[in-house]
């Protein structure tokens, strides 16, 4: 018994992990490519190395995003299904 | 903690509980869900009205690119309209597990359509500051502000999809019993893909205004700055579909 309740919160911690564990990066990625499309109608000749920055830049970004992904498959696969 | 447990399966009344919860959910749903689109459309009202001051001439062109940009706007809050009443108006067997799927509904409907509500109005209102700037452009920079305010509401239809399974699930045999870990897992699930949505849908908002903005100053490149949106905005939505995942594995893995 005492195993559903630990059960119940290490899924309801899954959700709130990733939900808010969402909210950062897409954010800062978001500001990285509107940056992003505004040098390129300054220098659209620079186009493509201006969408690699960006997206060099993004996949930082979305490292903590992942973080939360893997802690949240953790929570529900490890302690959520006991 | 065993008394828990068993309190709640046991003692607690869960056929009126199921009632509340569903008028709750249904204000939840509402209430969250009309800030994006309220905030939204303001602030693209706001740079049309800004632009109009700059050029008066171009009136006509304003006003209908910002009612095209508000009506894009405020689907998120339709959609939040839509889950309201599906919550209030249909029926449900009373049980504890109908209570955390109906709560899950609410909260991800609700706020799922934040960030997409107010990404929407910032596109729109770019795309307006751009047309004030440039009339010429107002064909290109149309065309951007749609296709970015397109991307900007997915973390809303997936919101709305994971609200619609959990206000559903008891035509899928789900959601009938008093298993603890399952009215939890359906909570969770709501709120995972809900908060998860606010983030996706600022942040792509920030990348099609962004793009109508740079579309506005130099139209020539429309084109390759559809792409470098696309891609932007794909990457800023990623996190917004790990959340998607995740409702999706707490709603239908979880025993």
């Amino acid at each position: 018994m005492e195993e559903t309740i630990i059960k119940a919160a290490a899924l309801l911690s899954a959700g709130v992990c990733m939900g808010i564990g969402a909210i950062g990066p897409a954010i800062g990625e978001g500001f990285a490519a509107g940056k992003a499309c505004e040098g390129v109608a300054k220098r659209p000749e620079e186009a493509p190395l201006l969408t690699r920055t960006m997206l060099i830049g993004q996949a930082v970004s979305e490292s903590t995003g992942i973080y939360s992904l893997v802690i949240a498959l953790l929570l529900i696969f490890l302690f959520g299904r006991g | 903690m065993t008394d828990l447990v068993q309190w709640l399966a046991t003692s607690v009344d869960w056929s009126s509980l199921t009632v509340a919860s569903k008028y709750f959910a249904g204000g939840l749903a509402m209430g969250l869900g009309a800030i994006g689109a309220g905030v939204g459309e303001g602030y693209n009202a706001g740079k049309a009205v800004e632009a109009t001051a700059r050029q008066p001439a171009a009136t006509g062109d304003l006003v209908r690119a910002m009612l095209v940009g508000q009506a894009i706007a405020e689907t998120s809050g339709i959609f939040a309209l839509v889950v309201a009443f599906m919550l209030l108006f249909l029926p449900h067997q009373p049980s504890m597990e109908i209570v955390g799927a109906l709560l899950g509904a609410g909260t991800a409907m609700g706020l799922g359509s934040l960030g997409s509500g107010i990404g929407a109005g910032m596109a729109g209102g770019q795309a307006a500051a751009s047309i004030g700037r440039n009339p010429e452009s107002r064909g290109s920079v149309t065309m951007t502000m749609l296709l970015g305010q397109g991307l900007t509401s997915s973390p809303a239809v997936f919101s709305l999809v994971i609200a619609v399974i959990l206000v559903f699930g008891q035509q899928l045999n789900k959601y009938l019993g008093s298993d603890l870990a399952i009215t939890v897992s359906a909570l969770s699930a709501g709120l995972c893909v809900g908060i998860g949505a606010i983030g996706p849908g600022l942040g792509t908002g920030m990348v099609a205004g962004g793009a109508c903005n740079a579309v506005g100053r130099n139209p020539s490149t429309a084109t390759t700055m559809t792409r470098v949106m696309l891609a932007g905005g794909a990457v800023s939505q990623s996190t917004g579909i790990y959340s998607f995942v995740i409702a999706f594995i707490l709603i239908f893995l979880v025993k």
